[in-house]
């Protein structure tokens, strides 16, 4: 082969090379641009990145390596001349001439009779212009360099710009949505008009929401917060949350940007609420009767609410506590210990009884089965016809059992427990043995107190701070409004995730349950019921 | 002595006058032509497929006398016996007494045209067979040479088939392509008419010398074949075989065995023969594609599931050879 055709062969092998490791380079390097920033970024906004992290040279160093891992798997790949020669051919349109007039100089051939004319074609077409520019394959390169471009100038500019706390928070929003967990979601809704850490607890949103809720920028405390929540440590918990504020005041005082002292002073009024609303104990549900002041979260909740035996209040008929609820075992905010753990069949359940049907029989609550569970029953006086009074809470008999109504009523047994049926029994004197028997498991709910001061057919409810039963209803509304609308709407609201399938089934019996308790007040206390919308399902 | 051979483009010339002078005479079946160009400068040997009366005897007598050279016919049917073929010993009276004496088959011949070679008995086929291979007949213990250039050029129907004997593979091996003659359009048609229904039927003459062929034979071995291409035919050609890797999907299916070494050599072959007929110093990819078919059909066999399919080695062949194109440009 002479000179000009094997020249060209080398020009286009090793243009074809370059080519070849760039485009390799490239091909590599746009996906892990990609992963790379999208990962530094979610651990950027999920707070997992070390401070100070360089996040922009990590980025920039998995693109590098990525870019110099394609380069060098492209050039093991690399064409040789005879590779070379028949893309030269191809591109040309020599019909192999290239490649022939190489072989030609391969070791051991035999010279045959064309030899001479095959390398002098060869010369003719290399010296060609058509050669030297034959068309480099730079079509390939540019669509590989796109995606790899747009990679490098788009994902730095990201997170450069982009604002972690504010990205975290989206991210968290969208998984916390992605996940379904619409609940949750309901109770930052309820919770609005509250502020915001108070609201946070009060709202009956599980340990998570509530732990990352308080705990945004912090996925430890966040944990540690969940866990000490989920297992009825209020102590641990109320801890966390001083130390939290410790830490904030701690890092004010170091000095920081305009921005980031917003950000870190709203952290710090959100966990004082939440501090603040513990000690109002409208979340820890403090019993209101008796000795239990207990604030903490208490497995002894749980437990009595699961072990116990319902003791009978004096004057109770007999007390249904076979009753059985789906509710889910959740936050046992209950007093727990303080109750004594010997009602409560741990039978939770939905419930309902007419309350006052005089044998007693099985106050059927919509008992949600998880929650503090003041019971106000203790507080009833005699003669109220209390339809929060119904304790029936076998659940564990609180020391609101024992409180000093007890004996007048004598039907108020359920001093604290755990799904303690909210229509339970009234507790007129002679009732005897309106307990509410719903017994349960898990939350026991505070269902407030409703007031009947029903004047000219307007039935309004007490502005009773303490009692979240209606909390659903009556968040943000003037107490004085007119129940049966606010119930409507309320009702309306919480059927559509029922109607969409949105919620899990334990939280569906709950809101029934809970909706039909409230109607079943509200029938009571003379609401009309023509304005009471129906759930579903709802027998 | 290299000086006195013929250049490249004197050869080339002469193969594209006899193909011209052969094309003056079939109407249409440029493809058929070219293939017997090509087979004849390659020394193989022909199995046209076609229907009866679309020239293929034609073809073979325009060649014969194109190229100056013997031809002879038989017209194979079932009670045709090696001997017919072959040529057998007879007692002869000569001056001295009684002697014996070889008389010469028409296998003795420079072109032969087996006509529907399938339907005369194996044993009788299978007597061309040593005539196909060695080019040489033993008889009675004596081999005989056949006259240089030889070639047989066959022919089979493929309709008819009752009472007929396919080829035996190892026979069927031995052609270097197997030509589907197709019938002609329209116009080749009227180009017919008008060609054999006058007063003087048009004849092929002479145009190459006895001596020019072996030239042109000879010429054709010494065209260069790059190694893309000679490796590209030994893929093409172990791409029909199931058992390899090479093999798409559709031929590991439906193969029961592909080509062999005949077959990349007729694939090689033919490729210089058609770079010699276009003036190139070398074999080309194109060349090896233009001879794929033509070389490898009657090589491929499929088994009784691709038959039941109704697919046929064409398809299969394309496939494997398309496979091997999109493996070569990733």
């Amino acid at each position: 082969m002479r000179t000009e055709a094997r020249k060209a062969v080398g020009r286009a092998r090793r243009s074809l090379n370059a080519i070849s490791v760039l485009s390799g380079g490239l091909l590599w390097l746009a996906p892990t641009a990609v992963a790379a920033g999208l990962l530094l970024l979610v651990l950027e906004a999920t707070g997992r990145m070390p401070p100070g992290a360089p996040v922009l040279a990590l980025w920039g160093m998995a693109s590098a390596l990525a870019f110099c891992g394609g380069a060098l798997v492209a050039l093991r790949r690399r064409v040789d001349d005879r590779a070379a020669a028949a893309w030269l051919d191809e591109r040309l349109g020599t019909k192999e001439l290239l490649s022939a007039a190489l072989g030609l100089s391969r070791p051991g051939r035999l010279a045959g009779r064309f030899d001479g004319e095959v390398a002098e074609r060869a010369e003719a077409v290399a010296a060609a212009p058509a050669a030297h520019h034959p068309g480099w394959p730079l079509g390939t390169l540019l669509r590989r360099a796109l995606p790899a471009a747009v990679a490098c100038i788009a994902l730095p500019a990201i997170l450069a710009w982009a604002d972690p706390a504010a990205l975290g928070r989206a991210f968290r929003a969208g998984g916390s949505e992605g996940s379904g967990d619409r609940l949750e979601i309901a109770a930052r809704q309820r919770s609005s008009a509250r502020p915001e850490g108070a609201a946070a607890l009060a709202s009956g949103a599980d340990a998570a929401a509530v732990a990352r809720f308080l705990f945004a920028e912090d996925p430890a405390k966040s944990d540690a917060a969940e866990h000490a929540l989920r297992e009825g440590r209020a102590e641990e918990f109320r801890n966390l949350l001083e130390r939290a504020v410790k830490d904030l005041d701690s890092r004010l005082s170091r000095g920081v940007n305009d921005e980031e002292r917003e950000r870190l002073l709203e952290e710090k009024r959100r966990l004082e609420e939440a501090l603040s609303a513990m000690d109002e104990s409208t979340w820890s549900g403090g019993s209101s009767s008796g000795s239990s002041q207990e604030r903490s979260y208490s497995r002894g909740g749980r437990e009595g609410a699961e072990g116990g035996v319902a003791r009978q209040a004096p004057g109770e008929a007999d007390s249904a506590a076979d009753s059985s609820s789906r509710s889910p075992p959740r936050r046992s905010s209950g007093q727990g210990e303080a109750a004594q753990a010997e009602g409560g069949s741990g039978k939770g359940g939905s419930q309902r009884e007419a309350p006052g049907d005089g044998d007693g029989r099985g106050g059927k609550g919509p008992a949600p089965g998880t929650g503090p569970g003041s019971s106000p029953g203790g507080d009833v006086a005699p003669g109220d016809k209390d339809p929060s009074g119904g304790n029936g809470s076998p659940g564990g008999q609180g020391p609101g059992s024992e409180g000093p109504d007890r004996g007048g009523n004598g039907s108020d047994g359920g001093g604290e427990g755990f799904g303690s049926g909210p229509a339970g029994g009234g507790s007129r004197p002679g009732d005897a043995g309106d307990a509410g028997a719903a017994s349960g498991v898990g939350q026991a709910r505070d269902r407030g107190k409703l007031s009947p001061q029903a004047s000219g057919g307007i039935l309004t409810v007490a502005p009773d701070r303490a009692a979240s039963f209606f909390d659903y209803v009556l968040k943000g509304r003037d107490p004085g409004a007119a129940l049966p609308g606010l119930f409507a709407q309320a009702a309306r609201a919480a059927e559509a995730p029922i109607a969409n399938q949105g919620l899990p089934l334990e939280y569906e019996d709950f809101l029934r349950s809970y909706f039909l308790a409230l109607e079943h007040q509200l029938q009571e206390n003379g609401a009309g019921q023509e304005s009471l919308p129906a759930i579903k399902g709802a027998p | 002595m290299k000086d006195e051979q013929p250049r490249l483009g004197e050869l080339s010339d002469a193969l594209a006058r006899a193909r011209s002078e052969v094309a003056r005479v079939i109407v249409g079946q440029d493809e058929a032509i070219d293939l017997a160009m090509v087979a004849l400068v390659c020394e193989g040997h022909v199995l046209f497929e076609g229907v009866p009366g679309i020239g293929k005897t034609l073809l073979a007598r325009s060649l014969s006398r194109t190229l100056s050279l013997g031809f002879s016919r038989i017209q194979f049917t079932p009670d045709l016996l090696p001997a017919d073929v072959l040529g057998t010993t007879i007692i002869s009276q000569s001056g001295e007494g009684l002697d014996l004496r070889f008389e010469a088959g028409p296998v003795f011949s420079n072109i032969v045209l087996a006509d529907e070679i399938n339907r005369a008995s194996p044993k009788t086929q299978s007597a061309l067979l040593e005539a196909m291979q060695e080019r040489s007949v033993t008889l009675r213990g004596e081999s005989r040479p056949l006259p240089r250039p030889f070639m047989v050029l066959a022919t089979q129907n493929p309709i008819e088939m009752e009472g007929t004997y396919p080829l035996p593979e190892a026979q069927i091996d031995r052609f270097l392509f197997k030509v589907l003659v197709g019938q002609p359009n329209r116009e080749e048609l009227c180009e017919i008419l008008d060609r054999t229904l006058g007063q003087e039927l048009p004849e092929a003459g002479p145009v190459l010398g006895p001596t020019e062929l072996p030239a042109l034979q000879a010429a054709a071995r010494d065209i260069v074949v790059p190694e893309v291409v000679r490796d590209r035919a030994a893929r093409a050609v172990l791409a029909t075989q199931p058992g390899r890797p090479e093999a798409p999907e559709s031929v590991r299916k439906w193969v029961r065995y592909g080509a062999g070494p005949r077959g990349a050599q007729a694939l090689v072959m033919a490729a210089k023969a058609r770079a010699l007929m276009d003036g190139r110093p070398n074999a080309s990819l194109e060349d090896l594609e233009r001879c794929l078919l033509p070389a490898l059909r009657h090589r491929v066999a499929l088994n009784y599931e691709g038959l039941s399919e109704g697919l046929n080695s064409d398809r299969l062949i394309e496939e494997a050879w398309a496979s091997l194109a999109g493996a070569v440009r990733r």
